[in-house]
């Protein structure tokens, strides 16, 4: 036998095998180092396997198919978080558009409501809208107040 | 008057007649049996836990929908894990690029506080174990999981791989080995 004789080792650490067969392999241990050390590392190995701790979904999908329950329901996330998220995405969006349509406003212009494009430019003034000014010349203001 | 035995006391096959009959409440029991183990098969398969949570409601959807074309003489263990594998398969096969999981957060976790050092031998070990089923082709790391941590039956398996059963046990034994050989290496790299 070529040793360590793997097929064998694992059909005798699986119960495998008929009485007859696992009486001699047992035999064949007693003298081979290699298969029975073989064997120790698998069922080592295979008790360690069996020993890592076991990961649970985050939450219990039975409830999905009790009687009640409209059929299978698909389910990517908590009902109240689905709902908020959905609100929020929802109101931004509106939002969005709503800021859309008013900045558009001012480039679009024509109402009397519209500030007018020589307006509009007031904030390119050397002296913004409703500031002070800092020199008559810059503001084209006559000098002395009449 | 027939007395109804209730769905916990019932077997598996009993539980899927009675659920393929209409019983939601039978459906709903197998469910609870089999959704940790349906979900740590899926978890070590497609390592992301978010795609093995829509795997595991997949596979109870799917086996949900397709029970009138399940064989009451086939086992039904071994029908859902062939839907589940399948799914996961699919996924594989789709080519998502994952991160390794970290399996700590719903997991049992050694006590740390009956013996510090024997927890972190045994975390490190889970640690190292978990790591090299990661590394595995999926294939062999399915076959591993199939047999040593599900413990089904090399029958159980060719129903489920689709397989003969004298290839599941060749496909095996390869894979204990490449297991076996991983991990003696680790443990030689060790101080």
């Amino acid at each position: 036998m070529n040793c360590p004789h793997d097929q064998k080792v694992f059909d005798y650490a699986d119960g495998e095998m008929e009485l007859v067969e696992k009486q001699e392999f047992a035999a064949h241990l007693q003298g081979c180092p290699a298969c029975r050390q073989q064997l120790q590392e698998f069922q080592l190995l295979r008790e360690q396997l069996r020993e890592l701790p076991s990961p649970r979904p985050a939450y219990d999908l039975s409830a999905s198919f009790t009687p009640g329950a409209s059929g299978a329901r698909r389910r990517r996330m908590p009902g109240p978080v689905r709902w908020v998220f959905s609100g929020f995405a929802g109101l931004a969006t509106l939002s969005c558009l709503a800021l859309g349509v008013w900045l558009g406003g001012f480039l679009v212009g024509g109402t009397g409501a519209m500030a007018t494009p020589a307006a509009a430019t007031r904030v390119f003034d050397p002296v913004p809208p409703g500031g002070l000014c800092a020199a008559a010349e810059l503001c084209n203001l006559s000098r002395g107040i009449r | 008057m027939r007395v109804m035995r209730p769905f916990f006391q019932l077997d598996d096959q009993e539980c899927a007649v009675r659920a393929r009959r209409g019983e939601a409440g039978a459906f709903s029991e197998l469910v609870k049996r089999y959704q940790d183990r349906i979900f740590r098969f899926l978890l070590r398969l497609v390592r992301s836990r978010d795609d093995a949570m829509d795997l595991t409601q997949d596979t109870f959807m799917r086996a949900y929908q397709g029970l009138g074309r399940w064989e009451s003489q086939a086992p039904f263990r071994s029908w859902l894990f062939r839907i589940a594998r399948n799914l996961a398969f699919d996924q594989l096969r789709r080519g998502r690029l994952v991160d390794f999981v970290d399996y700590d957060e719903t997991a049992d976790v050694p006590d740390r506080s009956q013996n510090p050092e024997l927890a972190l031998a045994t975390a490190q070990r889970y640690d190292m174990l978990e790591s090299a089923l990661q590394r595995m082709p999926a294939e062999q790391r399915e076959i591993i999981l199939l047999r040593e941590i599900e413990g089904l039956s090399y029958e159980e398996m060719a129903q489920v791989l689709e397989l003969p059963a004298g290839t599941v046990k060749s496909r095996l034994s390869r894979a204990r080995l490449a297991l076996m050989e991983m991990t003696r290496a680790r443990e030689e790299m060790k101080p």
